[in-house]
């Protein structure tokens, strides 16, 4: 019985321990995406702003979770985490599109694309062989929404009962 | 034996010859796409002549405070094409520092892997 106890106890430290690590990646992880959105200058499009938006949603999100860990608290991050998610595959979207609209502009296809087969289009664009985006750029705002949600499954403030009305 | 020889020789000479000949494709992963480079390649080189008194005899047109249609305007006006995505993505990158070289434009607009012939074009229309 005493042992049971102190497994579990064990479990519960290393859970905390493990959240806690997570929880840091995710603030690192966002801290990392904001410099790297900064060094490219990603503002000179109103579209690019929605990175930042991310970015910021992350950023709350995280602060949420570490200095206010209500039920309520815990929700919104778990929310702000599925927007992130969703906003990073529309953000691969953009990327590969705006790699596509630019395609004309490279020198190599200037004659070619308007008789360039549409599948090959899209393949050259969002594998960055035509256009100036990184297609695949943005999953790195989903790589850290991901790990900020990991960090909340069986959160404890998720476990205790909702408070009474 | 000497008959063989030469018959050897000149096999082994058209085999290099046709391996020189088309050295060039077997670096190439995208058929499609090397062919039109030597085309608009072609086309670039020729395009100077044609292209760059009218670039010249055109007014140059302010980078900063033009708006995008008038770039537009101008870039079709000299003849280079894509002239509203070109207009688009020079407006895009605003402001330009008052630099002869127009390092800051040329560093963006390579990016697009910009003909060279074209870039120049653009460059030529544009004052800060």
């Amino acid at each position: 019985m005493a042992t049971s106890a102190a497994e579990a106890t064990d479990a519960r430290s290393s859970l905390v321990v493990i959240r806690r690590g997570l929880l840091a990646l995710a603030a690192a992880g966002t801290i990392g995406v904001a410099l790297e959105l900064l060094l490219l200058r990603h503002w000179t499009e109103t579209r690019e702003l929605i990175a930042w938006l991310a970015v910021a949603a992350l950023g709350v999100a995280v602060a949420l979770v570490i200095l206010r860990p209500t039920r309520r608290a815990i929700l919104v991050a778990r929310a702000l985490g599925v927007v992130v998610l969703v906003t990073s595959a529309i953000g691969v979207f953009v990327h590969v599109w705006a790699n596509y609209d630019a395609a004309p502009l490279d020198a190599r296809y200037t004659a070619s694309w308007p008789t360039t087969a549409e599948p090959v289009r899209w393949l050259l664009a969002a594998t960055d062989t035509v256009g100036p985006s990184p297609s695949l750029a943005p999953l790195a705002l989903a790589f850290v929404a991901l790990v900020l949600l990991l960090a909340l499954v069986h959160h404890q403030a998720l476990e205790a009962p909702a408070p009474s009305r | 034996m000497p008959t063989i020889s030469l018959r050897a020789g000149l096999a082994l000479a058209a085999v290099l010859t046709l391996a020189a000949c088309s050295g060039g494709g077997g670096t190439s992963t995208a058929p499609t796409a090397s062919d039109p480079a030597a085309s608009s390649a072609t086309a670039a080189s020729s395009a100077p002549s044609s292209a760059a008194p009218a670039a010249s005899a055109t007014a140059k047109i302010n980078a900063n405070t033009a708006s995008q249609g008038e770039l537009a305007a101008a870039f079709e006006a000299a003849g280079i094409s894509n002239a509203s995505k070109w207009a688009r993505e020079v407006a895009e990158y605003r402001p330009y520092p008052n630099d002869p070289t127009w390092a800051q434009l040329r560093q963006e607009l390579a990016k697009y892997n910009i003909d060279p012939t074209v870039l120049e074009q653009i460059i030529a229309l544009l004052e800060v």
